[in-house]
């Protein structure tokens, strides 16, 4: 009997591994997909390349060239500086157009979104020469935090936001990008900046409960800024939501947190990857896209249940999404709407790219 | 017999000067009024927006009180020179008035913006005055011409964002006088709150002309109009003496 009690624990050995790897099979991505995936990528950075300009800039703006520069760097490719012109004359244009209060950027407007996006672009190259240039990227990000030194109290609706960096009201969407840049740069998490920041991104989501506004909905979503969405009213729609739940999880919130569960709820209940959900018509759409692989993947589900009982994984769902509006020449581009830029395909290709990497890279 | 016309002339002369500071004076409460009217709606608005708020009101306003001057010992150049200096001042008195601290290069920019397009819009009003019979007519086109280049950036909205051309989106902003305006306080006025709300500009791509391009156009567009303007009247005397020559004769 006792001979009998090795081969019966290997058997339940065995057999339990291979039970074990058959649910890991169904939670992973598909690997065949995972292989159309690459292929999507490498023909969308073909794309860039043929579309890079002189200068080495996309679209001649420093936002376009550091989100086009990411997609390469964070690649299965792995390129780097060592790659060649194509990834060093994009970082020349960038640091070409350092400002002297710290920010990049080729005008004055747009100020926050070039530097973070940037500065993101700067980290990535894993490259410690521009640790100044980040730095100061970091400071001016900080700095444009709307807190006491503008004149704003804490029950002001505007407090703890960042917006686009000139005199214009802050957003969620600008305040996510700078959140995620500063995350992406490892600023020091006990910086105050991202407690401020807490306090406007829970100001802009429909949750009474950690909202203090009046106009606060109770769905979980998020909306374009505290009171006011794009899309009517204080309306809560996809782009935002997963904004504010990059935000929240980057921000140092705890995955059970209650601001995080509603987000999490919202995002499974209004699940789609038709459009941007709560938005008009397909405005967004890609912009959603990004957010929506950032947003799962910082959460760390492989798969969703939604609100129907129907599970999802996330990353095939949105590999075959993107794979399927890809064009012939290997780019991307809103052909609905060209608001928030989409109707760049540099841009739109470079968010496409970045999306994938993120399914890619598990 | 001159000094008796110079005397005869001084009580009118005077009249003008008056009507010239009242109707300037008049403008600049206007403009107050309808900046306060506006500035409600403007949630939280920084001073930049009060500021182009302001300097925009100041120059619909004017055009509306814009001075008929016929009669007069001064020049059309001259009143509108005065005219345009007297908006300034009403410029500088009314941030001075609403205790608005704020970057003194930025200010001394917008007065001199506004001094040009008072000038420009005053050039264009002689222009017109060419060809129009009712003197009075003249201004109220203009103001109308600049309200709606004014507001191009509101009325357009609708279907801009459906236009695939980037010139085009920016040309609608460059005409509008109150992106000239704001370049020279170096503000984003397109995605404030408000115009982010009830305008898709916000969330598309757009340049604003430089500051210094802008000066620079609008003084030419001055210069020119004063030239046309003023080959205009030559003309005109010139056939005016002729049809008086020719009256004699017969």
């Amino acid at each position: 009997m006792k001979r009998f009690v090795p081969i019966f624990i290997a058997v339940c050995a065995l057999l339990f591994s291979t039970l074990s790897m058959a649910k890991e099979s169904t939670d992973l991505m598909d690997p065949v997909l995972k292989k159309k995936a690459q292929r999507a990528v490498d023909r969308g950075l073909r794309y860039l390349r043929e579309h890079q300009e002189e200068d080495g800039s996309w679209s001649k703006s420093v936002g376009i060239t550091a989100l086009a520069l990411r997609a390469y760097l964070e690649s299965h490719r792995g390129y780097n500086e060592s790659d060649g012109a194509f990834i060093t004359k994009p970082l020349e244009f960038i640091l070409y157009h350092i400002n002297r209060d710290g920010s990049i950027g080729e005008s004055s407007q747009n100020k926050n979104y070039n530097t973070a996006v940037s500065i993101t672009a700067l980290q990535a190259t894993g490259n410690s020469s521009y640790a100044e240039t980040i730095s100061n990227g970091q400071k001016f990000l900080t700095g444009l935090q709307i807190d006491e030194q503008e004149g704003y109290d804490k029950e002001h609706k505007y407090y703890g936001g960042i917006g686009y960096g000139g005199d214009e009201r802050p957003d969620l969407s600008n305040q996510y990008m700078a959140i995620e840049a500063l995350k992406a740069t490892a600023l020091d998490k006990n910086d105050p900046v991202w407690e401020k920041a807490l306090i406007f991104v829970s100001r802009s989501q429909n949750r009474s409960e950690s909202n203090d506004q009046e106009f606060a909905g109770n769905d979980g979503g998020f909306t374009y800024m505290p009171g006011y969405s794009p899309h009517g009213d204080a309306q809560s729609y996809g782009a935002m939501t997963h904004a504010g739940l990059i935000s929240l999880l980057y921000a140092g919130v705890d995955k059970n947190d209650p601001r995080v569960q509603s987000a999490y709820n919202w995002i499974r209940s209004e699940y789609t990857l038709e459009n941007n959900p709560g938005a008009k018509g397909k405005q967004g759409l890609f912009y959603y896209y990004n957010a929506f692989a950032k947003s799962m993947s910082a959460y760390g589900e492989k798969e969703f249940i939604d609100n129907k009982g129907a599970k999802h994984n996330w990353r095939n769902e949105l590999t075959e999404k993107l794979l399927s509006l890809q064009d012939k020449d290997g780019s991307w581009v809103n052909k609905e709407s060209r608001r928030w830029w989409e109707g760049d395909p540099n841009l739109v290709t470079a968010w496409c790219a970045i999306a994938l990497n993120m399914v890619i890279k598990e | 017999m001159a000094n008796n016309a110079t005397l005869s002339a001084r009580p009118k002369l005077l009249l003008r000067k008056k009507e010239l500071a009242g109707r300037c004076l008049l403008a600049l409460i206007l403009a107050q009024l309808l900046t306060l009217a506006v500035l409600p709606e403007l949630e939280d608005a920084p001073v930049k927006a009060t500021l182009l708020t302001l300097a925009t009101s100041i120059i619909l306003c004017s055009y509306l009180l814009y001075p008929e001057i016929n009669v007069c010992h001064y020049s059309r150049t001259t009143i509108n020179i005065i005219w345009s200096t007297l908006l300034a001042i009403g410029v500088l008195a009314s941030i001075l008035l609403n205790n608005l601290h704020f970057d003194l290069i930025l200010i001394l920019r917008l007065t001199l913006a506004v001094v040009l397009l008072c000038l420009l819009l005053s050039s264009l009003t002689r222009l017109i005055s060419h060809f129009t019979t009712d003197t009075s007519s003249a201004p109220l086109l203009v103001f109308l011409i600049t309200t709606t280049l004014t507001t191009a950036t509101i009325w357009s909205g609708n279907w801009v964002e459906h236009i695939d051309s980037q010139n085009t989106t920016d040309s609608i902003i460059a005409i509008s006088p109150l992106t000239y305006l704001a370049s020279m306080l170096d503000y984003d006025y397109l995605r404030s709150q408000w115009f982010y709300s009830h305008t898709p500009y916000g969330s598309l791509r757009y340049h604003y002309p430089h500051w210094l391009s802008y000066l620079t156009v609008y003084l030419g567009i001055t210069v020119l109009l004063s030239f046309v303007e003023r080959q205009l009247k030559i003309k005109a005397t010139n056939l005016s003496s002729k049809h008086h020559t020719q009256t004699e004769t017969t």
